[in-house]
């Protein structure tokens, strides 16, 4: 059926006359990569990388850039594989929260945190590649970095590394597109947890926190993370409270000494939605209801 | 540029600007239906289905839909007269001034294509992205599951 020729639509002719056009300014082009190289090779000249384009709209760029949608690649769907889950870079939150496979995952860890991530409309659009991307104000990455998840990127050839490293190396910063994140499946006897602190799961974290605990044959601890984010940089792992944590078994008295050295140690700072006083107390609390629900499951 | 929009059922050609959102695109082709109240996603006035799932329509560019299945409002009314979410918010009082029912109504949509028996729970958790200003959110909730339950009668009977 050909389009209406009734209905062909001109921009700048608002619909009513006081309508205000909302649309973002200074995109010169819209380009529509014929496969990843040519992608990487446009994104390398300078244009934008746009997935899901949530966040983009909401930051209009100062000067004329070309954007370049990444949603016309083969880079969306999820695969189960022996050893976890990999998630393609275009999939969106909503399809990473509804995967059985992806709820199957370290106690559903993955699934109860994207529950409280915006609003069901952003995350039918908002996708998993264009969230790291971002690298900021998130809940995602405090728990993909507490179950070592691995991130996939292009910049001419691929690459794999761990996502911890990535943000370290602010590698979300350069030319590149991302294509998928890995999330290794943890090896039993394990647990993990997420919590958040907000008025309304809508709204941005005060503060988040996520844990895992990996226990060896005898009960003991033999890896951790203690995962804290939105302090307010993104999330990073509280190193010294993992080291130890090592060797011990997870009592009431270990839960309450992590989290107090976990609330000395949080690299908390002061903005505009919280002190850091405040987020350090936040810290030991979300520390503790995180490792106590782990220690009840594992138990 | 120049893309075309199944808008309703019906192929619909647009010129737009790069850098335009789909909301601008459909108020000006005339459906008015898709509101705008905060142009950053915070409100969920705009909702529309995008090939079948309810999105903020001011934080998508149309740049990136052509050939995209968009459902507003006003699709959703049938041969059979108004849809049950229509009807059952017209009939339960869920609507006041009536400025984020389309948005509210589309949301809903998305919510019973996954979760045809919702709890109230489950329907003030997929609201958490739309709000109303006048009647508050009981009538509305109310309204989505009876909707809900007649939905589920006419697929079982």
């Amino acid at each position: 059926m050909p389009p209406v020729a009734a209905d062909v639509a001109q921009p700048g002719t608002g619909y009513l006359p006081y309508s205000r056009n909302m649309s973002i300014a200074n995109v010169s082009r819209f380009i529509r990569p014929a496969d990843l190289d040519a992608a990487v090779a446009a994104v390398r000249s300078g244009a934008l990388p746009v997935s899901g384009g949530t966040d983009v709209m909401l930051h209009p760029p100062a000067r004329p850039v070309d954007f370049l949608d990444l949603t016309v690649l083969p880079l969306a769907g999820i695969e189960s594989y022996a050893g976890g889950v990999r998630i393609g870079a275009t999939t969106t939150l909503t399809a990473m929260l509804q995967d059985p496979r992806v709820a199957a995952l370290a106690d559903g860890v993955v699934a109860t945190m994207l529950v409280e991530v915006g609003s069901p409309l952003l995350r039918n659009r908002a996708t998993i590649g264009g969230h790291l991307a971002r690298g900021r104000l998130s809940d995602v990455i405090p728990v993909l970095l507490a179950l070592d998840a691995t991130v996939t990127w292009n910049d001419g050839s691929d690459h794999n590394q761990s996502l911890g490293a990535f943000y370290r190396e602010d590698r979300h910063k350069a030319p590149l597109v991302i294509t998928a994140v890995t999330i290794p499946r943890p090896k039993p006897p394990s647990g993990a947890a997420f919590r958040k602190f907000t008025r309304t799961a809508f709204e941005l974290a005060i503060l988040n926190c996520a844990c895992r605990i990996d226990l060896d044959a005898t009960g003991t601890i033999a890896a951790s993370r203690i995962v804290v984010g939105e302090t307010p940089s993104v999330g990073a792992s509280l190193g010294d409270v993992e080291v130890n944590l090592k060797g011990r078994t997870l009592t009431v008295e270990t839960i309450a000494a992590a989290a107090r050295m976990a609330a000395e140690a949080v690299p908390a700072r002061s903005d505009e939605r919280a002190s850091a006083e405040y987020r350090r107390s936040l810290t030991g609390t979300l520390v503790h209801r995180c490792l106590t629900e782990i220690a009840e499951r594992l138990a | 540029m120049n893309i075309t929009l199944i808008v309703d059922g019906k192929p619909t050609a647009a010129t737009i600007d790069p850098g335009e959102c789909l909301m601008d695109v459909l108020r000006r082709l005339g459906h008015t239906s898709v509101k705008n109240g905060c142009d950053r996603g915070d409100c969920g006035s705009c909702a529309v289905l995008l090939d079948g799932r309810a999105v903020n329509a001011c934080l998508v560019f149309a740049a990136q839909l052509d050939g995209a299945a968009i459902t507003t409002a006003e699709g959703l009314e049938g041969p059979a007269g108004l849809h049950p979410l229509q009807f059952t918010a017209l009939d339960g009082g869920a609507v006041q001034c009536g400025f984020c029912t389309p948005g509210i109504l589309m949301t809903a949509l998305d919510l019973l294509t996954d979760h045809p028996d919702p709890t109230e729970a489950e329907v003030r958790r997929a609201l958490a992205g739309s709000y109303c200003r006048c009647t508050g959110y009981v009538k509305p909730v109310a309204a989505i599951l009876t909707a809900a339950a007649l939905l589920r009668e006419g697929r079982d009977g």
